[in-house]
């Protein structure tokens, strides 16, 4: 039992600071991010590659984070002088080119087999694969990476991409190079997405395609949406809030084949009550998706 | 000297000659409104000279720059700044960080974010108080943007474009739907600009406001300069009475 939910709170966890990367884009700089999976793919590849290969722990996380961070950087460039909502197709284009790279270029990914035996990691002498002991090294590198996006949002840098959500018009008339704010906050998000890939990949240990598809993508913009967009613990608690209630149908006696369609209800029902009653999420800001 | 020149300025949307080779310049220290019909251009002007829009022919300088190919943020770093028709606050934000942001020292590298800046932000949060009382809405300050009132938020535009430092001012119809007290505010603050030695270029549909603060006036009509003068010469010339004064006095 205590296992289980250990499990659970790792995996909260993971998927929180995830959610909430996803908030700096959406909720920070108010583009609609749709190619987060993309970015976190990237991320668990190239960290899975590096630790199967034999790299310790940090340096393949490190790994994870710089191609993700790279992969970023190659779907900003070009898209983010665009506006917000054609910045969102196109950047949903990067998850269906990096899902099918991952299919495809077999040499490299095994291609639909993914990756197993992503083994959990041990580090000085410390063997960190129970559940607790995961919990704990999750814990730990979730709480340095969640307070450097504290700092940072909190920031005056933080203000800055806060105004581009506001008016990205007023904010370049003031004097801001608001595409390079942009570029920086896309950059930095995606390689905090490519640090949690590698807590992700080891705590599934074993990755494949068919876990970065627009399934997970919906997932996390739920989160953000049913937490709130635009404030720091919005995501955060999204998630918190949607994989509870995803657990929580587990007690519910139902059959194997009516389990996942009852949770898509659930999802469903949740977000429109969510909209209905409190309309910029549970901790709050407006989530804008089109820009005048 | 000329701050601020447009030569041959041409910008069309599809068939419609929006800004039609129209010229004129800008003299430092002045207060110059720009008038003219609806849909005569002024806005569009407005977006050309800041760079929101770039012109199928023509130039812009300011002072003496050839600033025609520049993004926006690199003319507003030069000295440009300006409102907006329809107002653009950061409505989340409260009404003193909208200030805040502006400042040229604002400390927004990302670096920045992990060293000390207690005392430098209560600085520029003091600065920011300071604007906020010239233009009259400090008890504002705390509360979100895009919840004052239609004309405290023109002041907060206005005290925003002098955050940023700026020497040259374009004001997009700035008494506008204002009431006669908040009127005569804007235009206590415009002269108190001109006197700091700034230069104010002006779009406005109210005569008696812009006549009694403007030492020269552009009439724009059709996209095109229709006449330049001082605000006797403008409300002299027959062409002008035509165009669009006496069309006005008529009703
Ligand atoms: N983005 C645009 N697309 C198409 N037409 C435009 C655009 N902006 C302005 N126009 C047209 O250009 C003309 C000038 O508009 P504008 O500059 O707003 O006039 P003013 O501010 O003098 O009232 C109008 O005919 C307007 O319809
Ligand atoms: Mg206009």
């Amino acid at each position: 039992m205590t296992d289980y939910i250990l499990n659970l709170l790792t995996l909260i966890i993971i998927m929180s600071m995830i959610t909430l990367c996803l908030n700096v884009i959406i909720g920070y700089i108010g583009y609609l991010h749709l190619g987060l999976v993309g970015i976190w793919a990237v991320g668990s590849y190239a960290y899975a590659l590096m630790a199967v290969h034999g790299f310790p722990f940090f340096v393949a996380m490190l790994g994870g984070g710089i191609f993700a961070g790279a992969a970023g950087l190659l779907l900003g460039l070009p898209t983010l002088r665009l506006k917000s909502h054609y910045f969102g197709i196109a950047s949903l284009g990067l998850m269906y080119i990096v899902y099918s790279l991952l299919l495809n270029l077999t040499d490299l990914t095994r291609g639909p087999l993914g990756i197993p035996g992503i083994l959990r990691p041990t580090l000085f002498g410390i063997s960190f694969s129970g559940p607790a002991m995961y919990f704990v090294l999750t814990l730990a590198v979730s709480l340095v990476v969640g307070f450097l996006l504290y700092r940072i949002l909190k920031s005056p840098f933080g203000k800055i991409l806060e105004t581009i959500r506001e008016d990205e018009i007023a904010a370049k008339a003031l004097g801001k190079n608001t595409y390079a704010y942009k570029l920086q906050a896309f950059v930095l998000s995606s390689f905090f997405v490519g640090i949690i890939s590698a807590l992700s990949a080891s705590y599934f240990q074993y990755i494949s395609p068919t876990g970065f598809q627009v399934e997970q993508l919906i997932f996390f913009l739920a989160a953000l949406m049913v937490g709130g967009a635009g404030s720091f613990w919005g995501g955060i608690v999204g998630a918190f809030v949607l994989l509870t209630i995803q657990e929580l149908t587990r007690f519910i006696p139902l059959t194997p084949n009516a389990v996942g369609p009852v949770r898509t209800m659930i999802y469903a029902l949740l977000l429109i009550f969510v909209m209905l009653y409190k309309p910029d999420g549970l901790m709050g800001k407006k989530m804008k998706v089109y820009q005048r | 000297m000329n701050v601020l020149q447009v030569q041959n300025l041409h910008k069309s949307f599809g068939g419609i000659h929006a800004i039609d080779h129209c010229s004129f310049s800008v003299e430092e220290n002045s207060i110059t409104g720009l008038i003219g019909p609806n849909g005569a251009g002024k806005t569009t002007m407005f977006d050309l000279i800041n760079g929101l829009l770039t012109p199928d022919e023509g130039h812009v300088l300011i002072k003496n720059q050839n600033v025609t190919g520049w993004p926006t943020y690199k003319r507003a770093r030069l000295g440009l700044s300006r409102t907006f028709q329809a107002i653009r606050v950061f409505p989340e934000l409260t009404a003193l960080e909208n200030i805040v942001v502006a400042f040229k020292g604002h400390p927004s590298k990302l670096y920045q974010a992990f060293v000390p800046l207690k005392k430098k932000n209560r600085d520029l949060e003091k600065r920011a108080m300071e604007y906020m009382e010239t233009v009259g809405i400090a008890d504002k300050a705390h509360l979100r943007a895009g919840d004052l009132s239609y004309g405290q938020q023109k002041l907060l535009e206005i005290a925003r474009c002098m955050a940023t430092d700026a020497d040259i001012f374009l004001l997009d119809e700035p008494a506008a739907g204002v009431n006669p007290t908040l009127l005569n505010t804007i235009k206590q603050l415009i002269l108190k600009l001109h006197q700091q030695g700034k230069t104010l270029l002006i779009v406005e549909h109210n005569m008696p406001f812009l006549m009694s603060i403007a030492h020269k006036i552009i009439v724009m009509n059709f996209g095109k300069e229709l006449a330049i003068g001082s605000p006797e010469e403008i409300q002299n010339n027959p062409r002008v009475l035509e165009a669009y004064l006496g069309k006005k006095r008529e009703e």
